[in-house]
């Protein structure tokens, strides 16, 4: 059944085992999203609990044309903002976020700063894309994350950030140059990164 | 200070066909667009590279490492789904008056712990009053009669020299 339609039965029939349907789909990628979104584990877990109980309380919001799985990152998407904003890490990153041409972006990420999968990782040996990957800005990060891990459709993607379809396919084209720039850089290629 | 692009795309023309093949990636693998999309990128080595790059650096992300929540969040989650409200409890409002109804065993230690304050404050005042021993009684009136007629002789002579004066 589509992720939708399990929400609807949970929603309006009180349906637990649809709830739980949903959970074992997205309950995993969501906390992937999160880890490598906000980078520290204690933080992801928060927030991974605090999106689904949103869900819940935010249940009667939900409309039906809209695609589930857009909703539910767009709640996640907003959570990682607030939880920029307060810890005030990658403010400037966020507040030049929907410049078009988006190269300020990347240019603003503080030398030195520490990335969050880095912080993540704590000491695991990490591959090339992995690295690339984690310093990539956070809103072009999300764009290659959403759409090469999580199959979401780059429509969906524009929703999710709340930006034009150009933007969010102007910041998948960073992110693939980006990658294919930084992995070349330390010797290697995406083909063999993804051995 | 000027911030240098990162990547140089090269004229608008070049970054609107980067875009074109970006929302191609979208386009399922057989479908027509997708394939007259990629025979046209075919027909130069150069969008034949970035092409074959975009589709590696997109297929690379089914690559990364998922990460494993811990499956108390998730028994949270199900309560809370329940309608449990178990995950953050918050201490409730009581309402006007509702102090007082108490639960009966609450008022039976209640009425025991006054008593046994009770007790002790009487038994202290007990303790705080001064004793006097009988004879120390007799000593203190014998005191006082010596006192009054010392008194009463000084109002005597008082009263003799008004007289007198």
């Amino acid at each position: 059944m589509e992720p939708g339609q399990l929400f609807l039965r949970y929603r309006d029939e009180g349906d637990l085992k649809a709830f739980e349907q949903l959970m074992d789909q997205f309950h995993r990628s969501l906390f992937t999203y999160l880890m490598r979104m906000l980078g520290r584990r204690h933080e992801a877990e928060d927030a991974l609990q605090e999106v689904w109980l949103k869900i819940i309380s935010q249940k009667d919001k939900y409309e039906h044309r809209g695609q589930f799985v857009s909703w539910m990152y767009r709640i996640a998407h907003n959570h990682c903002l607030d939880s920029y904003r307060k810890s005030r890490r990658f403010v400037d990153v966020i507040e030049t976020g929907d410049d078009d041409e988006g190269f300020s972006i990347i240019d603003s990420l503080p030398s030195g700063e520490q990335t969050p999968l880095d912080a993540a990782a704590e000491g695991e040996e990490l591959s090339q894309l992995e690295r690339a990957v984690a310093s990539l800005p956070p809103l072009i990060r999300e764009v290659y994350l959403l759409r090469a891990a999580e199959d979401v459709p780059f429509k969906e993607i524009a929703e999710i950030q709340n930006a034009p379809l150009g933007t969010v396919l102007s910041r998948m084209n960073q992110a693939i140059k980006y990658l294919r720039k930084s992995i070349q850089t330390a010797g290697g290629e995406l083909a063999e990164s993804t051995a | 200070m000027k911030i240098q692009p990162l990547f140089h795309p090269g004229g608008p023309g070049h970054e609107a066909d980067a875009l074109e093949m970006i929302r191609m990636l979208d386009i399922p693998d057989d479908a027509p667009a997708r394939r007259a999309f990629e025979a046209r990128c075919a027909e130069s080595d150069e969008r034949a590279a970035e092409w074959e790059g975009a589709v590696s650096a997109l297929s690379a992300g089914k690559s990364l490492r998922r990460f494993e929540p811990p499956a108390a969040i998730r028994n949270a989650v199900l309560e809370a789904a329940r309608g449990e409200r178990v995950v953050i409890p918050l201490p409730e409002a009581r309402k006007p008056g509702e102090a007082w109804r108490l639960p009966g065993w609450r008022w039976a230690w209640a009425a025991i712990f006054l008593v046994f304050l009770w007790g002790g404050f009487m038994e202290s005042q007990k303790q705080s009053e001064p004793t006097i021993e009988p004879g120390q009684l007799d000593a203190e009136l014998l005191t006082l009669d010596q006192e009054m007629d010392s008194l009463m002789t000084d109002l005597e002579f008082d009263l003799e020299s008004a007289l007198q004066g």
